[in-house]
C-alpha cells in the first residue's frame, strides 16, 4: 500500500468514526453548561482536575445517552471579577442555562448577576456559610462550612480540648469560615487563644505559626486553601508546635499530602467522605479520573463530576429553563452520586454526612460520627 | 524573647530564600537596563528538567547533580536566547518589558501544558531533618539555603571588586558606553551577566522543589520579591544582599507585636518611605551650594599668565 493509500484509508475510517459518533448522538437531547474555575494561576491544579472531571460526566451523558452535554469553560483565576466577565460571556456568546462554578468569593460575586440575567450557578466548592440561602439561582452543591465547623467544634471539645488556636486564609472563605469555627468552639465551652491569617497563596507561613506556638493552644485548627492546608501542617511540625492539628475538608486533597508529606500523619478532622469502594459509579469515577489525570480524585473532583452529572439530568427531564432545572435538583432525594446519597435542604444546600478522619501513613482513615 | 528570636531567624532564612534570586534578577537588570520579566517564570521552569532527571534517575547524589546541571544549562540557554534574540532586537525599554510580561505568559503556560499544573517536589529526608539551636529549630536545607546565599553574596562581591573580569562587568553597570570606550566588551558582559543570572533563579527554583514544592505559577513571586529587592539595591549588588535579608526579617518582625495581615503593606511602605527619602537626600548632596575652594600657588600662577 503506498503512501497515498494510506492516508486515503486513515480518512475513511476517520470520516466514519465520527459519522457513527454523530449518529449515536443522534435523538439525544442538547445542554449547554458554563463552567468557572481557576484554569491557570497559583490554584491552577484545583481547576484542571475539575476539568478532567467535567469531561467524564459529560462523556458517561453521553455514553449512557442521557443528554449531549456542550461544555463551555472560563478561568477565573480565583478572582472574582473575572469570574464575573466568563459568567456574562458563557451566557452572552454560548447562552449556558446552568453555570457551574466553585470558590467562595467567586459565587458571592455571581450570585446578584444570576438572578439578574435569570441563570442558574451550581456552587460544588465553595463552602463559606455566607453562601446559604443567597438567592433561588444558587445551589450549593458543596458542604458548607457551618456544617463541618459545628461538627469539628464539637467533636475537639468532647475531646477535652479547651483552647484552640486558628490560622486560616485572607479571603471570603477564610474569614468566614474561621469566623464561624470560633463561634461554634466558644459555645461547645471551648477558647479561642489566637486567630492568625495568611495571604492566598502563601508559601511561608512560620511567622503566623510562630506567633501560634506562642499562645501555646491545646488544638490549632487549619482552615487555609489548598496546598496551603499542606504548608501550614509541615511548617507547623517543623518549628516544633507538637499540638494536635485539625482541619475541615480540604485537608483531603492529595495536594496537601504530597506538600505536607509524613508530617501529615495524626492530623484530625471532619470532611466528606470519598470511598471509591463505596459503590461502582464512585469506583468507575476514581479509576477513570486516575487515568485521565495522574492522580486519585480529590474530594471536590468528586462534587464537580456529581453535579455535572445531575445538571446534565435535570436538563434532559426538563429542558433547558434555569428554573426547572433548579427546581428539579433541588427535589431529588437520594440521588446516587460517587460521594454518596445526594439530597437539598429548602434553601438548595446539599445535605451530606460529615465523617471524622485521621491520617495514618500518608492516607485519611474515616470513623463515622 | 524566644518568639523574638524565633522570628528574627525565620525573618533572615525566608530572606536569604529570596535573595538567591534577587542577586540573579539584580546582575542581569544592572548590567543590561532590561527589565526581564520572565525570570521568574524561566526559573520556575528550569527546574523541572532537575525534576524529571533525579524522578528518571533515582534521588541519589550524582542524578541530583545531573538535574541542577540541566537546571542550569535550560536556564543559563533560554535567558540569553531570549536576551539576544527578543531583546536586543526591540532595543527600547517598553517593547522589552511588554515581550518579557509575554515570554513569561507563554513559559508559565508551556510548562503548565507539559508538566500539568500540579505541585512537584522533591524530598530528600536528610534535608528536613531538624536541627535544634536553643529555642531555634531549622531544616537542613534552611541552614543550607542560608549559607548558600552568603556564599554567592560574597563570591559576587570579591568578583566584581577583585577580579578584572568583575571589574569590566562593574564599569558595565556604571556606564556602559565608557566602558565600551575604554576596552570593555560590554555584549559580552551582557551575555555574562543573564548566563549567572539565570544560574542563579535556576538554583532559586531547585531549592524551591525541595522546600515548598513546585507549580508553574510559582514564577510570579518569585519576581516580584526580586523585583523589589533590586529596586532597593540601587544599582549595588552589597545593598541587594543586604536588603534581601531585611526584607524577610522586617517582614517577620512586624508580626512580633502587629497583625501578620499587614506585614506586606508594612514592608512596601518602609520600602517606598527609604526610596523617598535617598532621593531625597541625593538631591539635596548634588544641589547644596559648596564652598569655591580657592586656586592656591602655582596653579594660580599659571591662570595668571
Amino acid at each position: 500500500m503506498n503512501r497515498r493509500s494510506c492516508i486515503t484509508a486513515a480518512l475513511a475510517a476517520l470520516s466514519l468514526t465520527l459519522s457513527a459518533g454523530a449518529i449515536a448522538q443522534q435523538g439525544l437531547k442538547t445542554g449547554k453548561v458554563g463552567v468557572i474555575v481557576q484554569m491557570s494561576g497559583v490554584s491552577a491544579d484545583f481547576g484542571v482536575g475539575v476539568q478532567h472531571a467535567m469531561e467524564i460526566a459529560k462523556q458517561e451523558l453521553a455514553e449512557r445517552k442521557i443528554i449531549n452535554l456542550q461544555v463551555f469553560y472560563e478561568d477565573h483565576q480565583q478572582q472574582a471579577q473575572l469570574a464575573l466577565v466568563g459568567f456574562e460571556k458563557l451566557v452572552d456568546r454560548n447562552d449556558v442555562a446552568v453555570v457551574i462554578a466553585n470558590a467562595s468569593p467567586v459565587i458571592l460575586a455571581l450570585a446578584p448577576v444570576a438572578e439578574e440575567r435569570k441563570r442558574l450557578v451550581y456552587n460544588f466548592a465553595g463552602v463559606s456559610p455566607k453562601l446559604r440561602g443567597l438567592n433561588k439561582w444558587v445551589i450549593n452543591g458543596a458542604a458548607l462550612s457551618d456544617m463541618d465547623g459545628t461538627a469539628l467544634a464539637q467533636y475537639m471539645v468532647k475531646n477535652g480540648i479547651k483552647t484552640a488556636a486558628v490560622i486560616h486564609v485572607d479571603d471570603q472563605f477564610g474569614t468566614s469560615v474561621a469566623e464561624f469555627f470560633q463561634n461554634a468552639f466558644k459555645k461547645a465551652g471551648g477558647k479561642i487563644v489566637d486567630v492568625e491569617s495568611n495571604p492566598v497563596g502563601a508559601l511561608d507561613l512560620r511567622t503566623q505559626l510562630l506567633k501560634i506556638k506562642n499562645a501555646n493552644p491545646e488544638a490549632v485548627v487549619i482552615l487555609n486553601n489548598i496546598p496551603e492546608e499542606g504548608y501550614t501542617v509541615a511548617q507547623a511540625r517543623e518549628i516544633g508546635i507538637t499540638a494536635p492539628l485539625f482541619s475541615n475538608t480540604f485537608m483531603m486533597d492529595p495536594q496537601n499530602v504530597k506538600v505536607a508529606g509524613n508530617a501529615i500523619n495524626g492530623v484530625r478532622g471532619m470532611s466528606l467522605q470519598f470511598d471509591p469502594e463505596r459503590s461502582p459509579v464512585a469506583k468507575d469515577f476514581s479509576v477513570k479520573f486516575n487515568k485521565r489525570a495522574g492522580r486519585d480524585p480529590s474530594v471536590t473532583d468528586v462534587l464537580a463530576y456529581d453535579g455535572a452529572r445531575l445538571v446534565g439530568e435535570a436538563m434532559q427531564k426538563v429542558g433547558n429553563d434555569p428554573a426547572a432545572i433548579r427546581d428539579y435538583i433541588v427535589k431529588v432525594k437520594d440521588w446516587p452520586g460517587a460521594i454518596g446519597k445526594i439530597n437539598f435542604d429548602a434553601e438548595g444546600s446539599i445535605s451530606l454526612n460529615m465523617s471524622r478522619y485521621e491520617f495514618v501513613n500518608g492516607k485519611p482513615v474515616f470513623s463515622n460520627q | 524573647m524566644n518568639l523574638f528570636l524565633e522570628l528574627l531567624v525565620a525573618g533572615g532564612v525566608a530572606g536569604a530564600k529570596v535573595g538567591i534570586a534577587a542577586l540573579g534578577f539584580a546582575l542581569i537588570f544592572y548590567t543590561t537596563r532590561e527589565m526581564h520579566f520572565a525570570f521568574g517564570a524561566v526559573s520556575v521552569a528550569a527546574a523541572y528538567p532537575c525534576y524529571w532527571v533525579v524522578r528518571a534517575l533515582g534521588d541519589g547524589p550524582a542524578a541530583t547533580m545531573l538535574g541542577v546541571g540541566a537546571a542550569f544549562a535550560a536556564a543559563v540557554i533560554f535567558s540569553i536566547a531570549i536576551h539576544k534574540y527578543v531583546y536586543l532586537r526591540l532595543r527600547s525599554v517598553l517593547p522589552v518589558v511588554m515581550a518579557s510580561l509575554g515570554i513569561s505568559l507563554i513559559v508559565e503556560n508551556v510548562i503548565q501544558i507539559i508538566a500539568g499544573p500540579d505541585i512537584q517536589v522533591l524530598s530528600y529526608p536528610a534535608l528536613i531533618n531538624i536541627v535544634e539551636m536553643g529555642p531555634i529549630r531549622l531544616r537542613v536545607l534552611e541552614i543550607g539555603v542560608f549559607i548558600g546565599f552568603v556564599i554567592v553574596a560574597v563570591s559576587i562581591d570579591l568578583f566584581l571588586n577583585h577580579t578584572r573580569l568583575g571589574q569590566g562587568l562593574g564599569a558595565t553597570m556604571d556606564d556602559p558606553e565608557m566602558a565600551e570606550l575604554v576596552g570593555v566588551r560590554t555584549s559580552r558582559m551582557r551575555m555574562g551577566a543573564y548566563a549567572a543570572g539565570a544560574a542563579l533563579g535556576a538554583l532559586s527554583g531547585v531549592v524551591m522543589l525541595v522546600d515548598t514544592g513546585l507549580k508553574p505559577a510559582n514564577g510570579f513571586p518569585l519576581l516580584l520579591y526580586a523585583l523589589i529587592i533590586t529596586i532597593m539595591g540601587r544599582g549595588s549588588m552589597r545593598s541587594v544582599a543586604v536588603w534581601s535579608i531585611l526584607f524577610g526579617v522586617i517582614r517577620s518582625l512586624w508580626s512580633w507585636e502587629f497583625s501578620p495581615d499587614l506585614q506586606e503593606l508594612a514592608v512596601f511602605a518602609l520600602m517606598v518611605s527609604y526610596l523617598i527619602a535617598r532621593d531625597a537626600w541625593d538631591r539635596y548632596q548634588f544641589n547644596r551650594i559648596r564652598p569655591v575652594s580657592r586656586p592656591t600657588g602655582s596653579g594660580a600662577a599659571r591662570a595668571g599668565t
